[in-house]
């Protein structure tokens, strides 16, 4: 019942995949795009969620920033439907409304959580053995867009997550996540912005303590 | 010169007694033979020593378990360079651990969260958090209904369909951040194992439990063998491999190992002191022969009355009992020298009659002072009070029925340490009143400066010797997990076991803030508190204006909601049976202790302490007892401390009564003298040295009573003929000064304790006693 956040995670971390995908045989854009997010440190993206629920008569949307840091880690600045910042380091997760105290909680007592969080760190390092360890990948290559469908190895993760799939040309566009209970979640991505290529101050202060 | 009259008694038919005597001993020896060989009779734990605080026995028991869980368990971390270097070394020894033969595995940490997270996903009505709780017996319907929505609109939220159809109101993943422990930072899971980063190496913890008690030597060798498996597996394995373990019983065996080491050390050290000193000074086989006779009769009768009483023997009773060597053997000096005299012919009758109402009267002032070390209720005391007064008790009569008859023929002994005794003892008695005056005086002095500095030191280390190697490897180990071992806990009784859950639920809100509690509430709220919140949250959900913004606001369907409320009306009850019969509550279940005679009793652990003081006062709530055995041991120990002094008053007193009979004011006072410079000296040298003062000194004095006023006794009985008494006494007080002189030298406090207060004694008994016997003049 926990697989939700770490869907989200995951995502952060296919961010970065191409620059993991060297080894592949991509599209030249995918190629590009791995090159020349290889040294980056930080990167912002705007994305736009959406998430199906089959217990919900309707869908639940959220959009906002998402910022990935090499060192620090992940922050989710989440303008709708209320403003409210999450920040994801090596071993927690915290939590915090403007103005308001933040909430820190480990990640060991979210075992699905912290796995993927390990997988994240893998695809951060560009280390895509690791993540063939966990995952079934297949990329393919469009006229100008690249596809990639990965499926988990692992029964504990499989048992909650079917599939997720990867598109992009420049960067990555869109994600989309399928459950196995029939839940689906879409995310769509803007453009990278690299520069300043180091945390802002205010940036920087996401990740205090 | 009034003196009582001390004398055998020749009406008793003498060859009768020492056959029977000769007959006890060998039975004693058939006793130790049937004892030794019909099962284990070393002793190895600390705790046996103690004695038990007069609590409530119910209270006690249950406290004895939850103990002796948290004794047994072991704790083993892998180390490496990388995770997977650090994981495959963790999956070898685990592999190879619980083949070994007295060792459990305990349930590792990832497998019980998901146990846990199943169990409660299969019964979701009614388990809400501390803060949900609140806001229910507060009524705050606006609240809740926000937080509910916040919740679903929340990107952080782990939600699906599967969670919001059981849990449509997402109230157990709160709940279960409460019920599991907190985790610490530089944890995480790969491939269902937890792995700890530190200081740029990868940890991986095994844990384990022995089985049986970690004090038994047999459950010790198991581990350690075991262990010994673990290094080899650790030796061959790479990328820096390393291993570390932490348990009591790695403390218990290290130990057992020292107390051998300290009972061949002190046994063999005095016996070769003995052994020499009689090959010196008597020259002859038969003393020596009549030596290891009184010290086997010595140990053999120790050692079978200590079994017969307590059934078994401490191993700190045995390195106490080693210098039992060193006194038993001070009759044998005292007949010896007086049979063997180089100066004049003594049958081996006479020279008995001589030395008897000396060796029988030392024999009783040392009774009393080991009579003192009984009368304090400490087991571990009292076992070497019995095995020292019987052995003691033993040699006495071997000497006093067996010499008789085998020490027939006697060579004279060595003349050189006669002439020797002669002329020091003369130019002692010689000096002018005047200067030993002076001199005993500066002493006395000295000594009370000494004894204004006595450090009293009452803590349950001084029966507990910690190795330093152990205990570092057992603070990186804490340092790495970031959780240290908290001996302290709370247990808590109730009539019925929804009494006991309620008073649990109760003292952890109490103590919110202060400490962290672990206990059985955590994970089963009382049936009082699933009521209530069960009934609030239909209430909640029968507000019309609450549905509208569920149904509206979040897309919830109307029937998941029906079907939610039913559940709250109609599901039973969550009940600690149902909890125990679950996977989930295996590492929990040691928490409860069962039934007693008033109801039902469980263990709250505490981590995380933050304010002390409140933990005692939550003490004093009902049914609920704070148990923190290390302070109860000081406060004993503290306690005894000051009973011993005056125990050790009274004993002194008693003595002087004794010897005020037999010798008269003025010869009772100069025997007295004796044991009060050596207790004066003693307590002196101990404050002066540094050396912690604890209960144990003040018992040891009862022994510096016991041998010195012997010393002054000798003194008095043999008047002018002092030579070879000063001899006697001398050999002796050889004997006793190396058999404590060793023990001094132990690791445990408390032997030490009495090893180094006997040594200082006995140093200035040895020096006083001559002038005890000086101011009179002529023969019996």
């Amino acid at each position: 019942m926990r697989q939700r956040l770490a869907i989200s995670l995951f995502l952060a971390a296919l961010l970065l995949l191409p620059a993991a995908l060297q080894a592949q045989e991509p599209a030249a854009n995918l190629k590009a795009l791995s090159q020349e997010l290889k040294d980056t440190d930080v990167i912002r993206v705007s994305f736009q969620q959406t998430r199906h629920i089959e217990a919900l008569s309707r869908p639940l949307d959220s959009e906002g920033r998402l910022l990935l840091a090499r060192e620090e880690g992940i922050a989710w600045i989440i303008d709708k439907p209320y403003p409210v910042f999450m920040v994801l380091t090596e071993d927690s997760i915290t939590e915090w409304e403007k103005g308001a105290a933040r909430k820190t909680t480990s990640l060991s007592t979210r075992p699905h959580l912290a796995a993927l969080a390990g997988i994240l760190r893998s695809v951060m390092t560009a280390d895509m053995n690791a993540l063939e360890k966990e995952f079934h990948v297949e990329t393919s290559a469009e006229e100008h867009a690249w596809k990639m469908a990965l499926q988990p190895k692992d029964d504990m993760l499989a048992s909650a997550l079917a599939s997720i799939s990867v598109r992009g040309r420049t960067h990555v566009e869109e994600v989309a996540i399928a459950e196995t209970g029939g839940d689906k979640t879409e995310i769509r991505f803007g453009a990278y912005e690299t520069e300043p290529p180091h945390l802002t101050d205010e940036e920087k202060s996401y990740f205090a303590e | 010169m009034r003196r009582r009259a001390i004398s055998r008694s020749n009406a008793f038919p003498r060859h009768l007694a020492a056959a029977a005597w000769a007959c006890a001993l060998l039975a004693a020896l058939f006793f130790l033979a049937f004892k030794f060989t019909s099962g284990p009779v070393l002793d190895a734990d600390i705790l046996n020593l103690l004695p038990q605080e007069e609590r409530d026995p119910v209270v006690e028991r249950a406290a004895e378990e939850m103990r002796q869980t948290v004794e047994r368990r072991l704790v083993l971390l892998a180390g490496a360079e990388s995770e997977s270097a650090a994981l495959a070394l963790a999956r070898s020894l685990d592999e190879e651990l619980r083949r070994a033969p007295g060792l459990a595995p305990l349930p590792g940490l990832r497998r019980s969260g998901t146990a846990l997270s199943e169990f409660y996903f299969a019964r979701p009505y009614g388990l809400v958090d501390s803060a949900t709780h609140t806001l229910l017996m507060e009524g705050d319907i606006a609240a809740l209904e926000a937080e509910i929505l916040r919740r679903y609109q929340s990107p952080s939220s782990l939600i699906n369909s599967s969670l919001i159809v059981r849990d449509p109101l997402l109230l157990l993943p709160g709940f279960l951040d409460e019920a599991l422990p907190a985790p610490p930072p530089g944890l995480r899971f790969a491939g269902g194992m937890p792995v700890y980063a530190s200081e740029g190496r990868f940890f991986v913890p095994l844990f384990y439990e022995v089985e049986g008690s970690p004090f038994a030597l047999d459950v010790q060798a198991k581990a350690a063998a075991a262990l010994e498996m673990a290094r080899a597996v650790a030796a061959r394995a790479e990328g820096g491999a390393s291993l570390w373990s932490a348990g009591v019983v790695r403390h218990a065996a290290r130990g057992s190992e020292e107390a051998r080491s300290e009972i061949s050390t002190v046994g063999l050290g005095s016996l070769l002191g003995v052994v020499l000193l009689v090959l010196f000074v008597f020259r002859s086989a038969l003393p020596l022969a009549a030596s290891v006779l009184s010290v086997g009769s010595g140990i053999i009768a120790g050692l079978a009355a200590t079994l017969a009483v307590f059934g078994e023997v401490h191993l700190l009773t045995l390195v106490f009992g080693g210098s039992l060597i060193g006194i038993s053997v001070d009759y044998l000096f005292h007949y010896f020298c007086e049979r063997t005299r180089p100066d004049k012919n003594v049958t081996a009758e006479a020279a008995l009659s001589h030395v008897f109402p000396g060796i029988t009267l030392g024999l009783v002032t040392t009774l009393i002072g080991f009579a003192g070390l009984w009368l304090a209720p400490f087991p571990g005391l009292r076992q070497m009070a019995l095995f020292s007064s019987a052995g003691l008790a033993a040699s006495y009569l071997t000497v006093s029925l067996l010499f008789p008859l085998i020490a027939h023929r006697a060579n004279p002994m060595a003349s050189a340490p006669l002439a020797a005794a002669s002329w020091l003892l003369a130019h002692w008695q010689a000096v002018p009143r005047l200067v030993a005056v002076i001199l005993f005086a500066v002493l006395a002095v000295v000594s009370v400066l000494g004894i204004s500095h006595l450090a009293p030191q009452d803590d349950v280390r001084l029966f507990q010797s910690l190795d330093d190697k152990l205990l570092a490897e057992q603070a990186r180990i804490e340092s790495v997990l970031a959780r240290a071992p908290e001996s302290r806990f709370f247990l808590v009784e109730g009539e019925s076991r929804d009494e006991l859950l309620m008073r649990e639920e109760a003292l952890r809100e109490e103590l919110q803030g202060a400490a962290r509690l672990t206990g059985l509430s955590r994970f089963v709220p009382s049936r009082d508190r699933q009521e209530a919140d069960r009934k609030n949250l239909m209430a909640f959900l029968s507000d019309e204006a609450v549905m509208a913004s569920l149904t509206d606001k979040v897309g919830l369907e109307r029937e998941t909601l029906e079907t939610y409320r039913r559940g709250l009306d109609e599901a039973p009850f969550l009940t600690l049976q149902e909890w125990f019969e679950s996977p989930a509550s295996t590492p929990y279940r040691h928490l409860y202790l069962g039934e007693t005679e008033r109801g039902f009793i469980a263990a709250l652990t505490l981590e995380d302490i933050k304010q002390e003081a409140a933990l005692e006062k939550a003490a004093a709530r009902a049914g609920v007892h704070f148990i923190d055995t290390a302070a109860t041991y000081s406060r004993l120990f503290a306690e005894y401390r000051h009973k011993a002094a005056l125990l050790a008053l009274l004993s002194y007193v008693f003595v002087a009564a004794l010897l005020l009979w037999r010798y008269g004011p003025k010869g009772a006072a100069a025997v007295m003298a004796v044991p009060l410079a050596a207790a004066l000296t003693s307590l002196g040298f101990i404050g002066l040295s540094g050396d912690v003062f604890s209960l144990f000194n003040v018992m040891a004095l009862l022994l510096v009573l016991g041998i010195s006023v012997d010393y002054g006794i000798f003194f008095r009985e043999a008047g002018s003929a002092s030579a070879t008494t000063f001899l006697a006494v001398t050999l002796s007080a050889l004997t006793t000064l190396l058999a404590f002189g060793l023990l001094a030298f132990s690791g445990t406090a408390a032997i030490h304790a009495f090893g180094i207060t006997v040594f200082a004694g006995i140093t200035m008994a040895l020096a006083v006693s001559p002038l005890a016997g000086a101011g009179r003049q002529g023969g019996k």
